[in-house]
């Protein structure tokens, strides 16, 4: 493959949307339109993207870079925290969460020096980075919440026996940190063999020698592991608060707000 | 006097759970908790361990404001068995050390044999895992659990009510015993037997208020005209 693409190979490459429309319309899916109007969106997205990325690039200050990255964080955080509604402050605290999560890992790349805060290596990691998180704390306040529904019984009991809030939530806890990074284990386990990632293939297309590609991607894959790690860990430690009164007992007003109050009783 | 309430109200999102409830519960009693299904007799009972703050009025326990006691101690001392017993993974005796365990303390083999012991169960039991009991099993390993933290107060949200008659009894005789140690019950319960035989005293709740309350005469032979209805059976729920 050639690294420049022509632009009427660019053109053409909307055959792609035009064939998938013509089997929605031989299919009678009635989707040819949200199929063009999807890569529509997608190619305006991209392209400005590509020119945004292209002026930060080429304009080299670290604090654009950091504003950047503070940005993409906040985006993240919003959109992750849509699944901890009925939590309190759940959008700081999730944000906080993939924030820590970014920190943790892009510090420790550029600690090793596998990066410089360059633009154009930080922001492509973190866009991986926050990618990860943000999956991994949609899972885990996805998770927090059914587990706690689920226990609510074994909380109350554990509380009337003298635990703290901590250790009447102890379960669901460790269900939601297992549930958030069991993923990206699972990933580890199968790379190379069932699937090639992303990043990898990205690397092998642009003229990478395999050799030198997988050793990003070996890099990247420990990476993501501990950010999954670390941010899910904070969204368990900064939420189940939110489950329990000052005065230890469980909170009915969030308990109902995550929609698990009535699943709990019997 | 183990427990004074004066003025309690409870309110939750907005509905009205228990109004202006002003009770006594004497040191060593048995005192029952009865009235119709969403009377608000459990809600009353989380008050007294604290699960729930009240919206309005005071709780005092042995003369003092409930919140100046340390809520983990008061919760120790005022133990509580739920409709529901709820076994942590592991055996009979990791159930039974719970309360220990959760202090950073270990609970020595004699002294879980002897709650085994007191609360009726076989003491080979001790290795059995706790998930495989029968209901009225798991009931008396709950009431061992919480006997454990040495309580002064059980409170008993309807502890035999989803156990099979056979086990009811025992379960209810088992807790009988705890008072004539001198701890004291209180005890909602739908169980007349209970309410008519043990109760040294209790309260009748309808629709988040007191009825009637007071020790046996005033309850079973009172002239209460709603205290009567209930007592015959013939008050339909959330009246």
């Amino acid at each position: 493959m050639n690294n420049q693409i022509s632009n009427v190979t660019f053109f053409l490459s909307w055959s792609f949307i035009g064939f998938s429309m013509l089997i929605a319309l031989w299919q009678g899916l009635k989707m040819e339109k949200d199929i063009l109007i999807s890569g529509i969106r997608a190619f305006l997205q991209l392209i400005v993207t590509g020119y945004l990325l292209q002026f930060i690039f080429d304009a080299q200050s670290p604090y654009l870079t950091a504003l950047v990255l503070l940005i993409m964080t906040v985006v993240a955080g919003r959109d992750a925290s849509k699944r901890g509604q009925g939590l309190p402050n759940v959008f700081l605290i999730v944000t906080i969460a993939i924030g820590l999560g970014e920190i943790v890992t892009l510090g420790i790349l550029l600690l090793i020096r596998v990066i410089s805060f360059s633009p154009a290596e930080a922001i492509p990691l973190s866009g991986m980075i926050l990618g990860n998180s943000m999956i991994a704390a949609s899972i885990a306040l996805d998770r927090l919440k059914g587990s706690m529904a689920q226990r609510k019984n074994e909380v109350e009991a554990l509380l009337a026996l003298g635990a703290t809030p901590r250790q009447a939530a102890s379960n669901a806890l460790r269900e939601t940190l297992r549930a958030a990074i069991i993923p990206t284990v699972d990933r580890l386990k199968t790379m190379g063999i069932v699937s090639l990632p992303g990043m990898m293939s990205g690397l092998i297309l642009a003229g990478q020698a395999p050799t030198e590609a997988v050793k990003y991607q070996i890099i990247v894959m420990f990476m993501l592991t501990l950010t999954v790690s670390v941010t899910s860990t904070a969204i368990g430690l900064f939420t189940y608060k939110g489950y329990f009164t000052s005065y230890w007992g469980i909170n009915e007003v969030v308990m109902t707000a995550t929609g698990s109050s009535d699943k709990a009783k019997k | 006097m183990e427990f004074k309430l004066e003025s309690v109200s409870l309110q939750k999102q907005e509905k009205t759970i228990l109004s202006s409830i002003s009770l006594e519960i004497p040191a060593g009693s048995i005192f029952i908790l009865i009235g119709p299904s969403g009377s608000g007799k459990s809600s009353l009972l989380r008050l007294l361990n604290r699960l729930d703050a009240p919206t309005s009025g005071r709780i005092l326990y042995k003369d003092q404001p409930i919140e100046s006691y340390p809520v983990q101690e008061l919760r120790k001392e005022v133990g509580m068995l739920f409709q529901h017993p709820v076994m942590i993974n592991g055996t009979v005796r990791d159930n039974i050390a719970l309360g220990h365990k959760l202090q950073k303390k270990d609970l020595p083999e004699e002294k879980v044999l002897e709650l085994i012991e007191r609360v009726g169960l076989e003491k080979d039991l001790i290795d059995k895992d706790a998930s495989v009991l029968s209901g009225g099993q798991k009931q008396r390993v709950a009431l061992a659990r919480t006997l454990a933290n040495d309580p002064k107060v059980l409170l008993l949200d309807e502890p035999t009510s989803a156990l099979d008659p056979g086990a009811v009894v025992q379960v209810r005789e088992t807790l009988i015993q705890q008072a004539k140690r001198g701890i004291t019950l209180v005890w909602v319960t739908h169980d007349m037997d209970v309410a008519s035989d043990v109760a040294t005293g209790g309260a009748l709740l309808v629709g988040g208020k007191i009825v009637v309350q007071g020790g046996r005469e005033e309850l079973f032979e009172g002239k209460n005209q709603i205290a009567q209805t209930f007592l015959k059976g013939e008050l339909k729920e959330n009246e």
